[in-house]
């Protein structure tokens, strides 16, 4: 038994080969698929969407009915000399390790220019 | 507004899309690699990825090319894997010993002579083994494979003659005449 060249015989030969071959290569038992659940499909809801919705409504409402509210509310009002002294605002307590402190950079010399030495000689800065 | 197909409708289309081309798949993954193990889970992975999407409402123009492409990505993917497990050679090339139950000695013979043509495989392109899988794994016609594999019959029959005789010459001085 030889396949030399394509002759109708060797041809023969190499494809029962190769079919006996592949016969024994493919699994013997083919698995068949068990999808007993649905696909995960994600359910998509309309109750949170609904939810998030009246929320959005009820915050933009509240944004913009509140500044009239408000505003109604002390309509006739006039400030007194009291309520400015009363708002008068002194922090009593003690300092704290987080206070805000002066971070602005202070000059090392406030006073005038003094003269420095060039071979001896004294001369003005300018 | 769901534009979904109901999901019985999908279940069905499914299960005749994986009776039509699981074997194809399998082919295709086992042209690649030459394990058919690791073919059976790439065909197997290939559609739940396929029940997946399928799941996701994702829709597939033409599924027989998504699932080759998946099991081709998917078959590369172990191929690289596997080189960091065991180096050049995938196992099966070492070492013919698929499970200790298939392992009476009338079954030796055979093994040799498939881990000499799965060598021969190796050394034939990877669309050439394609071609002879589809060919004699599923029986298919040059006209199916051409189909399949998106290319000419001339040129399915001009791969399938050269890689015929090439696999018979070089059985032949291999002293492999017949599979046992």
């Amino acid at each position: 038994m030889s396949f030399p060249r394509e002759s109708s015989k060797s041809i023969d030969d190499i494809e029962n080969l190769l079919r006996a071959f592949y016969r024994h290569e493919m699994p013997a038992s083919w698995p068949t698929p068990e999808l007993t659940s649905p696909p995960p499909v994600q359910i998509v809801s309309g109750r949170p969407l609904r939810r998030s919705r009246a929320a959005l409504a009820a915050s933009l409402l509240i944004l913009m009915a509140g500044p009239i509210f408000l505003s109604g509310k002390f309509m006739g009002y006039t400030p007194q000399n009291d309520d400015r002294e009363s708002g008068r605002f002194e922090a009593t307590g003690p300092k704290s390790r987080f206070q805000r402190q002066d971070l602005t950079p202070k000059p090392d010399w406030t006073g005038p220019p003094k003269p420095f030495r060039v071979n001896g000689d004294i001369k003005d800065k300018q | 507004m769901d534009s979904h197909p109901p999901r019985k409708l999908r279940h069905a289309e499914f299960e005749a899309l994986y009776r039509r081309h699981s074997r194809e798949v399998w082919a295709i993954a086992y042209a690649r690699y030459l394990n058919a193990d690791v073919a059976l889970d790439v065909a197997q992975e290939a559609f739940l990825r396929l029940w997946k999407h399928y799941g996701d409402g994702g829709e597939i123009v033409n599924p027989r090319a998504w699932l080759f492409r998946v099991a081709r990505n998917l078959v590369e993917d172990h191929a690289k894997s596997a080189f960091h497990r065991n180096g050049t050679h995938p196992p099966e090339l070492m070492n013919a010993v698929r499970a200790p139950s298939e392992l009476p000695l009338d079954g030796l013979e055979r093994r040799e002579v498939s881990v000499q043509v799965k060598q021969e495989l190796a050394e034939l392109s990877e669309r050439d083994r394609e071609i002879l899988t589809l060919r004699y794994a599923l029986e298919y016609s040059p006209n199916d494979i051409a189909a399949i594999l998106e290319t000419t019959v001339t040129a399915v029959h001009m791969r399938l003659s050269r890689a015929r005789q090439r696999l018979a010459e070089r059985l032949l001085a291999r002293g492999v005449a017949h599979y046992p």
